[in-house]
This record gives C-alpha cells, structure tokens and sequence, in this order.
C-alpha cells in the first residue's frame, strides 16, 4: 500500500489496540520497525494505544 | 595546535592587519590572505598557524569577517584549534568537509576508502567531472585547500575497521559519521565510545534524513537501530529502495556540521538522546525524543 506522508493515515482502533497489531493491520512486518514513537516519544511495540496518538514508524535508514 | 609565535610574526601579524569598518560599521583589524601568504612565507609557518596567531591576536582573517556577527573571536580560535574527523566523504561527508573547511575548524581528518564515480555527481559534495576515479579522502584535500588554506586536511583512503580507527581518530574533538551504511556505522560508534568523543550521526534515505548527537554514555545507534543492528541484505535497506536524491544529503550535512560547532563551542542544544528528523517532501523538522526507560 501506499503511504502520503502529506495526508498520513488515520485508523480507527478498538479499545487496547498495540503499536505491533496496527502494524499487522497495515501489512508492515514488525521487524522492519526500528523506532516507535508516540506522540514524539519512544515506545516499544507493546505500547497500547487509547485512540488519538500520533504514531511514528521509522525502518533502519542507514545512506549517506 | 600552533606553537607560540616569535615576536617576529606578532609584529607582522600588526604590521600586515588593516582596520575597517564592517557592515554594521564597527571598526574591526582584519588580515587579508595575500597579507596571510606573504607571513607564511617569511616565518616558514603554515596559513592554519597564521591565523591561530592572528586570532589571538585580536586579528580577523578577513574571510571570517562574516563569521564574526554570530562567532566570537575566541570561538573562532577554538574552532581554528579543533581536529574533526570525517568518516566518509561522500553524500553527508562532502558536505559536512565543506561546511567545516568554511566556517574555519583548523584540522579535518577525512576517512574513505572510495574513488569517486558517475552516480555520485548527484549529491556529492567533492565530486566533479575531473574528480572520477580520483580517491575521494585525496579530493577532499583539493578542493579543501582552495576553499580554505588555513584548514589542514589529513586524507585516509582505508576502510575503518578496529585495527585501524584508533590511530586515525585519536586526538579529534568530535567525529562525524558520514557513513552510508549501518554496520559500518556501529564500528565507528564503538571506538567513539572506547576514545571518549562525541559523535554526530546522520542518515539518509529518499527525501528523509536524521541526525542524532551521540556522547559517550549514551545509547545511540541502538536507539536508531535496535540491538541486532539493520538487514545485511543490502536491496532490502531504505535507501536501496528510495535511493539517495540531491537535496537529502545536504540539509542533513548541514544540521550534522551545526551539531559539531555546537559540540565544539558548547552553544544551544546539542540533539542528544533525540532523533532529528526531516522530511523533505513535507517541510517538517521533527524532534523525537528517546526514553531510556522503554527502550529495549
């Protein structure tokens, strides 16, 4: 699928939600997540989500 | 770091400076680089001692003029005394050499064991037409020398490695990791960490980059990378699939050369324990900030 970093994505979640089955429900492999960060913090993939977070899901950029 | 000057060039150094007014009109004592080479000449110094004496002097070199509204005089001597290291000068490296040949570090260490080929005319900084095939840490000495004669450039053409990264760093103010992939990376950070100096990342892919500062005792690259590091199957990494476009490496250069001045000066806030990250296509500059506690 393709992502526009522009608009970003919006996904509803049910209640306790993690990071790692949002992951799953937008067919991103969890071990080509490096970094998560909520709301401009670290988290790990466990992290439960409530509903209004901004979830940021960064692979291991490595070019120079 | 300059020896003492002999009476001889101080009085040269007085005799050579002229005063003028700059564009705020204040009156300020400048020396010219004509003035400079004439010194270097007569006292058989370089220009880098030229102007580390000039500066203590209370003399602008005068292409620092520009400099001196945002950098004090004793910040552009310590500046002029400082030795970075730049490992890899390629897409972030050339122009983080560049940045730093201008705003006036006096020694840069320059480490790459590449020539220079057609598909790094697009980014790379040091790169040209007459450079290809040339070895990029020997470029680097080049260009650097008719930028700024008063840095001095010391070249490696080898691949860091543990046999070899302690002599090459040792005796750097700040390292730069100019590096375009991640195990190698993870080398540098380690011998950072063993000497002791501070560290500025950056990373590239696509239209998205990230700097990161790195002290001693701070986690670092495992915070950007996990523990395990990234895929060693090289088709598989971001910048394989989004590639390297011209813009990216130099916004990301830039923030990483002011991450070194600060560092180096200890001005503003360094990004410690946070990831910087910038998104070209969407104008965004974003501060992500490490938690020591989640992290695993």
């Amino acid at each position: 699928m393709g992502y526009d970093p522009v608009k970003g994505l919006d996904l509803s979640v049910d209640g306790e939600t993690t990071v790692a089955e949002v992951c799953r429900k937008i067919n991103i492999p969890a071990e080509k997540i490096k970094i998560v960060m909520i709301n401009g913090k670290s988290e790990s993939l466990d992290y439960v989500l409530k509903g209004s977070e901004r979830v940021g899901l960064f692979p291991p950029v490595g070019g120079g | 770091m300059s020896e003492d000057a002999g009476p001889n060039m101080r009085q040269l150094l007085h005799e050579s400076s002229k005063k003028i007014k700059d564009a705020a009109a204040r009156k300020v004592l400048v020396l010219e680089d004509c003035q400079a080479l004439k010194i270097v000449k007569e006292c058989g110094s370089t220009v880098h001692d030229v102007y580390c004496e000039a500066l203590k002097a209370g003399i602008y070199p005068y292409r620092y003029l520009r400099n001196r509204e945002s950098i004090s005089i004793e910040e552009q001597l310590s500046l002029a005394e400082s030795r970075v290291a730049v490992v890899g000068a390629g897409g972030l490296g050339g122009h983080v050499i560049l940045l730093l040949a201008r705003i006036g570090i006096g020694q840069l260490v320059v480490v790459d064991r590449d020539v220079f080929d057609e598909t790094n005319l697009n980014r790379q900084a040091l790169c040209s037409d007459k450079a290809l095939g040339k070895p990029k840490a020997e470029e680097a000495v080049l260009v650097v020398g008719s930028i700024n004669p008063g840095v001095e450039v010391l070249p490696y053409k080898v691949k860091l490695d543990v046999s070899n990264a302690s002599e090459i760093l040792a005796g750097s103010d700040v390292l730069v990791d100019a590096l375009d992939n991640v195990p190698d990376r993870f080398v540098l950070e380690n011998v950072a960490k063993r000497l002791g100096i501070p560290l500025v990342h950056g990373a590239v892919a696509g239209f998205e980059g990230r700097v990161m500062t790195i002290f001693p005792d701070d986690p670092g690259l495992e915070y950007l990378y996990g523990n395990k590091g990234a895929s060693g199957d090289k088709s598989k990494r971001p910048e394989s699939i989004l590639g390297v476009p011209t813009f990216t490496p130099c916004i990301i250069a830039t923030l990483q050369a002011m991450e070194v001045f600060k560092t180096i000066l200890n001005r503003g806030k360094t990004f410690q324990n946070v990831m910087v990250h910038v998104d070209l296509e969407t104008g965004e500059i974003k501060e992500f900030v490490f938690q020591d506690h989640k992290h695993k």
